[in-house]
């Protein structure tokens, strides 16, 4: 917490704070002129500050002038965010290289240097939290960013000047600098009114020796800041905001703005809280030696939406933007617990066509609108069990060696591998891993079978990374992550009868719960198999569906898509398997995947046969890449599919499962 | 009931690995189930389609129906030839299977019990649209076409109910086909 | 070597066995065009040789005397089609090979040559040429694509060297090339870039078009003229739009008819805007030269 005013910083000892900030190696980073525009860059010295620079923001635009102005901290809010610092634009993942069947995987990076933040606004301690809240999140928190921003300190200074783009007021981060800083400076023309907001800050400032700032200057400062605050006003009312985006997520307003929107990605850079990031691969030319390193992406590229399947869940740049907007100012709030916006106006000043999003906020979602119905459970994390978060460190690589493979179709193979690692042996049921071959990109499969010794995983060959991991020769070894998600809730069905519906390459997930239920069969009531493929040739596990068809305390029933002459059993699709069966479904659980319009179609099936929607659970496939929900790609709605499932019940998911451009 | 072997009405078959091959006047190998009408209405009544029926209609609908029992790998309607009655099946498995040119015949669709075929023969022309076979031993009920169009006029009763439920089946099929039609299982890129 | 152990790229059916086996063969064919980006090649410097050690270099003009009709496991084929014997000839390669790539903006887009399809074409002739008559042009100076189909694209003029790096590595390895479709925003954001555009006024195509460059103009503080062509999605119209508050049709379409004014949705700026500015060519008389 900031305390009540420490001292007064004469403008000429400033630099005394700077060699107090700067003991010990930190250096020291804040507001300096590059090339006519005032960004954060490292200083060398207080000379490097913007003295009399002043600024003017406009949708689109943004000027810097110099001026006579004596003041260092007047330039508004600069392009850049601090979040370049504490989670910056390309950081380093791993170093790894494969020598014969060996693999070795090391964390690449350095330590992060020790900085002091100088400049910060009340909006960027806000975004700050923010980010730290998205990348400490659950029982891991992002290695890198956790030891910068520990690595940090914070130098606040209040704003005396607001920017037309400016809403922190809305926004309830700013002006005024509440916590989150180690110092807090207010700036007058002939010096700062110091405060200190911890221990570590308040050691630097007694090390000042300042003498007591005046009353005068106390009321000065507060004065201006009062006074930025009535400038701003209150431009986008956010009391019921993120309820009122949440039900218009049809408004004819989305395609107005995709008419206007670049799916630049500005915004999204710009802004100070946006975290995402896609992992890009550079490997040597015989592909031995590789390295990965994150980098700044986000939901306005088409390729952050992409699947398996040429699938894209946000084709349109209107699902881009209404992901970009709802994300930020509605489902962040079921995701963190916050907005995610602080109300900067950096997105608004450097949009390159100046769409203002204040003014899009107010025509899709004004006050006083009438809420329509709401697309799925209101709060996930009341709504739903708590997630059963991945306990492993995003960065950490469990060694696996192929014990042996069996090719069950012609372009799917179940690779056996034994596992060391202990998390991925306690692996359970739906839950995943991400599977890395050095060189290649770094797929997410589930995995198909728990042994004592490790795990199966079953790889349909359907892109470059693919391909070599069902190409590889026993004795081979993987990297893998995890095991992340969510995993089926199997103890759910106990005491009652027990669907499990597979489509295709979605029998792989759901052999580790027929595993789990045929091991303590006695708790669960009936037990039907459904399976559905594309073709006969296409089955998966045959001898072993085949055996468990011949026993008598479960049922299976196969269907394919499309079969010839020679073919007995049944065509048709896989929802036909049960449609007419005289179930009580009230007693079924369910547990379902497969292609998610298979999903669709047996989940709106079970309806009608009476489970309930609580009770069906099914398994998507989003675009995992992290595992823990700091990359961002797989949201859905308010749900990290990576984290929050990908097991879901249908009436968690609400419409979202049906909805198109989530 | 009495199982005989008699000779079915024009244009169904016996079994046949080929559904091209011509089938006027074969004797069929297949066991017809004289049963009172009383007895199909009950069998009827055990069915998807029958269970829900007015019990008159169920009547009416039984008085031009007979059960038959075919072993696998009969043909009982035949692709692009006239279609000589409708039938629902009780036990066993029909595939329907529509020819390919250079091909042979594909699957598109197997029938579970409960389930009707055959509805061209309440249709203009009455000419199938797909051959039938059973792929497995099988029971069905066989409604005389020409019997159960007369039937369906005389009464609009159970002729409503009657298309209702053919209704309904036409629509979980198409629904079916058109999920089929994605081909949501096929093999295709991935991003990684 | 477990590289050997994964897959590679298939190879074209049936055809000759590669000087050494499993190695691709590869092609460098050119069109009209400057030569610029096949000299991309030879800036790999170090890595071109280690490359050469990968692949068997079967067609390149720049660096070898050898000729070869093919067939290609790869072709990379820079410049426009702009003769009907280059038509006929595209027509041959394509057949022999397996998978075609179009480098540069005069290969995926027509090129900065593209701009004489808004003119006549004799006109252009014989302000060009002092006899006309011996050359012999299509009246459109056309990309690869609007010809044979083409498998893969390197943008740029010239193409960048890290994406032709990255495309050959991933060819040897087996994996997906990663040539991202996003905006060039994306990589001068990255780089810490300030906005030309918001910051000083700067008309820039970086926002409609694809990354590669490195962001090399906005980091010179220029604006993007857009040479490696559009990216997915381009909302030209909107920036088009945005330019128009403060310039006139002709400085707008201008700043769209460059390097790729013949891909669709430049073209489509370039002609609401009443076409190209008018070169000083057809002005020119043939002794001006």
């Amino acid at each position: 917490m900031v305390t009540a005013t420490e001292g007064f910083l004469a403008r000429g000892d400033l630099d005394r704070l700077f060699q107090a900030l700067g003991a010990g190696g930190r250096r020291i980073v804040g507001p300096t002129v590059v090339d006519g525009v005032v960004v954060y860059d490292e200083l060398s010295n207080v000379v490097d500050l913007p003295v009399g620079w002043t600024f003017e923001t406009a949708p689109g635009t943004y000027r810097a002038t110099p001026g006579p102005s004596v003041r260092a901290f007047d330039y508004g809010v600069p392009p850049t965010a601090w979040k370049r610092f504490t989670h910056p634009p390309i950081v380093p993942l791993t170093r790894s290289r494969r020598d014969g069947d060996l693999v070795s995987i090391a964390p690449a990076g350095e330590p992060p240097p020790r900085l002091a933040f100088v400049g910060v606004r009340a909006c960027e301690l806000a975004a700050l939290r923010i980010q730290e809240r998205v990348m400490r999140a659950g029982p891991v928190g992002d290695a890198d960013h956790v030891a910068r921003r520990d690595a940090a300190l914070v130098v606040a200074v209040e704003c005396a000047t607001a920017a037309s783009t400016c809403f922190c007021t809305s926004m309830g981060t700013g002006p005024e600098v509440r916590d989150g800083a180690d110092i807090v400076l207010s700036e007058l023309d002939e010096g700062f009114t110091v405060r200190a907001g911890s221990p570590g800050g308040a050691a630097i400032v007694d090390g000042l020796a300042l003498p007591a700032a005046t009353a005068e200057q106390e009321r000065r400062a507060a004065g201006q800041v009062a006074a930025v605050r009535a400038t701003i006003g209150d431009p986008v009312p956010a009391e019921g905001l993120p309820e009122r985006l949440r039900t218009a997520l049809d408004h004819p307003r989305w395609a107005d703005v995709a008419e206007r929107c670049l799916a630049c990605a500005n915004c999204t850079l710009v802004c100070p809280t946006c975290f995402c990031t896609s992992v890009a691969v550079a490997s040597d030319l015989d592909g031995l030696d590789a390295t990965t390193e994150r980098q700044w992406d986000g939901c306005f590229s088409l390729g952050f939406g992409r699947v398996a399947g040429d699938a894209n869940f946000r084709p349109k740049v209107k699902d881009r933007y209404r992901q970009w907007l709802t994300h930020k100012f509605s489902t962040w709030w079921d995701q963190f617990g916050s907005s995610g916006c602080v109300g900067c106006g950096r997105c608004i000043a450097w949009c390159p066509v100046g769409i203002d999003v204040r003014e899009e906020l107010l025509a899709i979602a004004p006050v006083g609108a009438s809420t329509g119905p709401v697309p799925w459970p209101p709060s996930p994390a009341e709504g739903r069990a708590p997630a059963e978060l991945a306990s492993v460190a995003p960065a950490h690589h469990a060694l696996a060696t192929v014990m042996h493979l069996v090719r069950e179709t012609n372009d799917t193979v179940t690779l056996r591998l034994e596992v060391p690692d202990a998390a991925i042996r306690a692996a359970r049921p739906g839950q995943f891993v991400m599977v890395e071959i050095p060189a290649f990109a770094i797929p997410p499969i589930s995995i198909s079978r728990i042994h004592p010794d490790g795990i199966e995983l079953t790889i349909r060959a359907a892109g470059p990374a693919t391909r070599a991991l069902t190409s590889l020769p026993v004795r081979a070894q993987v990297a893998l992550r995890g095991p992340f998600g969510r995993a089926w809730p199997i103890a759910s069905a106990h005491g009652r009868d027990v669907v499990i519906v597979a489509g295709g390459i979605g029998l792989a997930p759901l052999r580790p719960v027929i595993d789990a239920v045929l091991a303590d069969r006695a708790r669960f009531g009936a037990v039907r198999l459904c399976l559905g493929a594309r073709t006969p040739r296409d089955r998966l596990f045959v001898a072993e569906m085949a055996a468990l068809g011949g026993r008598v305390d479960l049922e299976v029933a196969e269907i394919v898509d499309r079969a010839g002459p020679e073919w007995l059993g049944r065509v048709g699709i896989v929802t036909q398997l049960f449609d007419r069966a005289a179930w009580n479904g009230s007693t079924v659980s369910a547990f379902i995947c497969g292609p998610e319009r298979m999903m669709r179609a047996t989940a709106a099936a079970l309806e009608r046969q009476g489970v309930p929607p609580a009770a069906t659970w099914l398994t998507l496939e989003r675009n995992m890449a992290c595992g823990v929900g700091t990359c961002g790609h797989c949201q859905l709605g308010p749900f990290f599919v990576c984290r929050d499932g990908p097991v879901f019940s249908v009436a968690e998911l609400g419409s979202a499962l049906v909805r198109e451009g989530l | 009931m009495v199982g005989s072997d008699q000779l079915l009405p024009d244009g169904l078959n016996g079994p046949s690995s080929r559904a091209s091959e011509p089938s006027s006047g074969v004797r069929l190998p297949l066991t017809i189930r004289c049963m009172e009408t009383s007895a199909l209405t009950a069998v009827l009544g055990d069915t998807w389609f029958g269970a829900t029926l007015p019990v008159a209609a169920r009547a009416r609908l039984a008085s031009v129906g007979q059960l038959v029992e075919v072993p696998d790998g009969t043909v009982l309607i035949e692709e692009d030839r006239p279609c000589p009655a409708m039938g629902i099946l009780i036990r066993g498995r029909i595939a329907l299977r529509l020819r390919v040119q250079g091909v042979g015949d594909r699957t598109i669709m197997t029938l579970e019990p409960g389930e009707v075929f055959g509805w061209s023969a309440v249709l203009p022309r009455a000419v199938a649209t797909s051959t039938c076979v059973a792929i497995a031993p099988s029971v069905a009920i066989l409604f005389d076409g020409v019997g159960l169009m007369m039937a369906l006029e005389l009464d609009d009763t159970l002729a409503a109910a009657v298309y209702h439920r053919l209704l309904a089946s036409v629509a979980r099929r198409l629904s079916a086909t058109r999920v089929q039609l994605l081909d949501v299982y096929r093999a295709a890129g991935e991003p990684w | 070597m477990a590289a050997a152990t994964l897959p590679r790229v298939p190879l074209v059916p049936g055809r000759p066995r590669a000087e050494a086996p499993g190695r691709p063969r590869i092609g460098v064919v050119k069109f009209a065009s400057c030569d610029g980006c096949q000299l991309t090649l030879l800036d790999l410097e170090d890595e071109l040789l280690m490359i050469a050690e990968r692949v068997d270099l079967v067609e390149f003009a720049e660096a070898t005397s050898h000729r070869s009709a093919g067939p290609f496991d790869i072709l990379f084929v820079e410049g426009s089609i702009s003769t009907a014997e280059q038509a006929v000839e595209i027509a041959r390669l394509r057949a022999v090979t397996h998978r075609l790539v179009t480098i540069g903006a005069c290969a995926t887009a027509g090129g900065i040559q593209a701009i004489r399809n808004w003119l006549d074409h004799d006109t252009i002739r014989a302000a060009v040429y002092p006899e006309p008559g011996f050359v012999e042009s299509l009246a459109e100076a056309r990309p690869v694509a609007d010809f044979v189909a083409v498998d893969d694209e390197l943008r740029g003029c010239p193409i960048s060297p890290g994406q032709l790096r990255e495309y050959l590595v991933a060819l040897v390895t087996g994996r997906s090339p990663q040539l991202p479709d996003e905006a060039v925003c994306l990589a001068c954001k990255r780089r810490g870039i300030v906005c030309v555009a918001v910051a000083q006024g700067i008309p820039c195509l970086g926002p409609v078009t694809r990354t590669g460059c490195g962001a090399l103009c906005p980091a010179y503080g220029r604006g993007c003229y857009g040479c490696f062509g559009p990216r997915e999605s381009a909302n030209t119209a909107s920036l088009a739009a945005w330019f128009s508050r403060d310039r006139d049709g002709a400085e707008v379409s201008r700043l769209f008819a460059g390097f790729t004014a013949w891909a669709p949705s430049f073209r489509a700026v370039v002609d609401a805007n009443g076409g190209p500015p008018r070169p000083a060519t057809e002005r020119r008389t043939p002794n001006d030269a």
